[in-house]
């Protein structure tokens, strides 16, 4: 699933922050998280490791079919949203 | 000049473009291994593909065209034993654990993450460790020089794939460059290729493509793909090749551990006399050899310089990119298990005698079976690392 | 959201940091040498390796002061433009 821009503006159900931490914690703890989630709520993940953004969460997101969005808070600092479809 | 200015400035200017490379590249172990495992995405190991691919065919040809002769090219030969496999072992596990390798440590420690300037604190203690309680105490070089005869070091030549296998032959270092680095290089494609199509069918264009190089990337607004990093890995080994061939030391490898234990002694040395405490011993295995107290390679080595100019070449990168920024974990735990991956991560590296840039990428470049033995454990230390963190966390 | 903040001065202390560390090792490199650390290193290898270590000591506090001055007076006239799309970079545009 590509990129939503809808989700920006969705309330999140839960948040997960992870800032300074670097890969493999951002993807894991999503996942776990993603996991233990019920269908239709929406995750908010705090993180500043670029290649995380850059990399590892599109193409883990993609594996999984869910749709998420990137926005760039401050510099080095991301939000990504994502919605737990299935 | 004086050649010993001509190569150590040399290699700092290769420092600096490795330390962009690694920065703007995103060129890490972890991350690639993680991405294949929990992701399948595949970008990263392409770079470092094309990294050991395009650079082995080059020494392999420059070796085989007599550029260099092999006879400078093999006294940087890595001895290779089960040491590597081991080392590569405990590594492996460290470098999972951190979430950086050696490498990726350099660019995420430059861009302001603290938990791996607590990585290489635990670096710098797990070598001291390693050298004063673990090398002594287990008699080290005792059982690397004398076990295992058929992966033991060998003197000389013998541990040069291209004379074992074709004896002298002129061709020798091209053929096995060929199917090395061939292998690598095909590998790195293929998958470039098959992800470029995944890609393309889920966005529904045909020829999808991402460019290798692109001014956005130059002018530090977009990071570099990893395929331009590595080829700027390739470049570096070659500077520092015919740098090193060319004025003093005729045998060129790169390494990132060493010269951390170099730091060790850097820092150290105003307030303790080690060569007091460690030196005799050592001394009396290895008379012929000059040695700092954590190899068998002297302390003022180029890649001393090298690694500082890395550092400062991924700091100035992720400036100008604006990727710096302090960053702090908010879970301080991080903190330990960074300490604790460090002091597995020196270990390792010590015990097999390099990292994954001195033993791997340099084993391979060396044509030694080094390479090849550090390779699969390295991958099985990362994997158990992972898993272990996903129970954990 | 939260307020932007710029670690940069935090780099440049780090690479101003490098270059003094670097002008410190090739101090001690003398003092190694007598120790007989290093090994036995000529007079001449020893001069260039501690001149080449100086050097870029000085390149990289010079690197530390351009960036300095890059940060802090020729940024001055520029607002940053946060880019959601790609959200990698910062880029700067004219006021």
């Amino acid at each position: 699933m590509a990129e939503e821009k809808d989700l920006e503006n969705v309330k999140p159900d839960e948040t997960l922050d992870v800032m300074g931490e670097t890969c493999p914690i951002p993807e894991t703890m999503a996942h776990k998280k993603l996991k233990k989630m019920s269908v239709g709520k929406v995750l908010e993940v705090y993180t500043d490791h670029s290649a995380a953004v850059e990399n590892s969460f599109p193409s883990m997101l993609k594996k999984m079919n869910y749709p998420y969005c990137v926005k760039q808070t401050a510099p080095g600092e991301y939000t990504i949203k994502i919605r737990k479809t299935s | 000049m004086n050649p010993y200015f001509l190569e150590y400035s040399l290699v700092g200017i290769a420092g600096l473009l490795f330390g962009a490379a690694l920065e703007r590249g995103r060129m890490c172990f972890v991350l690639a291994t993680n991405n294949i495992i929990t992701a399948g995405d595949t970008k990263i190991l392409e770079g470092i593909l094309w990294a050991f691919g395009i650079s082995v065919l080059i020494f392999g040809a420059v070796e085989s065209l007599g550029i260099i002769p092999v006879q400078a090219a093999v006294q940087g030969v890595f001895p290779s034993g089960w040491y590597d496999l081991v080392g590569a072992l405990f590594f492996g596990f460290g470098i999972g654990l951190c979430g950086a390798c050696m490498s990726g440590l350099i660019f995420r420690a430059s861009s302001g993450f603290t938990q791996n300037w607590m990585q290489l604190f635990g670096i710098l203690i797990g070598t001291i460790f390693f050298a004063f309680i673990i090398f002594p105490m287990t008699n080290f070089l005792y059982w690397i020089l004398h076990t295992i005869p058929w992966l033991g070091i060998k003197p000389g030549l013998s541990d040069y794939i291209p004379h074992e296998w074709f004896g002298k032959a002129v061709w020798g270092p091209f053929v096995v460059a060929l199917i090395f680095g061939g292998f690598f290089m095909l590998f790195g494609l293929y998958l470039t290729k098959r992800r470029f199509k995944k890609i393309g069918e889920e966005r529904g264009e045909k020829n999808y493509k991402e460019p290798v190089i692109t001014w956005n990337m130059l002018k530090f607004k977009e990071p570099y793909s990893p395929r331009l990093g590595g080829l700027l890995f390739a470049v570096i080994a070659i500077i520092v090749l015919f740098a090193s061939y060319y004025t003093v030391h005729k045998v060129a490898y790169l390494g990132v551990t060493t010269p951390y234990g170099s730091f060790d002694t850097y820092l150290l040395s105003p307030f303790i006399n080690l060569y007091n405490v460690v030196g005799p011993y050592k001394a009396s295995f290895l008379p012929k050899l000059s040695s700092n107290w954590f190899q068998i390679v002297p302390v003022a080595i180029p890649m001393t310089l090298m690694v500082l100019c890395t550092f400062a070449g991924a700091t100035i990168t992720a400036i100008l990119g604006g990727e710096f920024k302090w960053r702090v974990p908010r879970r301080k735990m991080m903190f330990l298990q960074n300490f604790i991956g460090g002091v597995f991560t020196g270990v390792g590296a010590r015990i097999a005698l390099g990292c994954n840039i001195g033993t791997l990428w340099s084993g391979f470049l060396m044509f030694s079976w080094a390479g090849v033995l550090f390779l699969p454990t390295l991958v099985l230390g990362m994997y158990l690392a992972l898993k272990f963190q996903e129970l954990v966390w | 959201m939260a307020k932007k903040k710029n670690h940069n001065w935090c780099g440049i202390l780090f690479i101003a940091a490098y270059g003094v560390f670097t002008i410190y090792v090739s101090r001690i490199l003398g003092y190694l040498n007598k120790g007989k650390v290093i090994g036995k290193l000529s007079g001449t290898a020893l001069g260039g390796i501690k001149e080449s270590f100086v050097l870029f000591g000085i390149i990289f506090i010079l690197a530390a002061v351009i960036l300095f001055f890059r940060e802090y007076i020729y940024k001055k006239g520029f607002e940053e433009a946060v880019d959601t799309e790609k959200g990698v970079a910062p880029h700067y545009f004219k006021k």
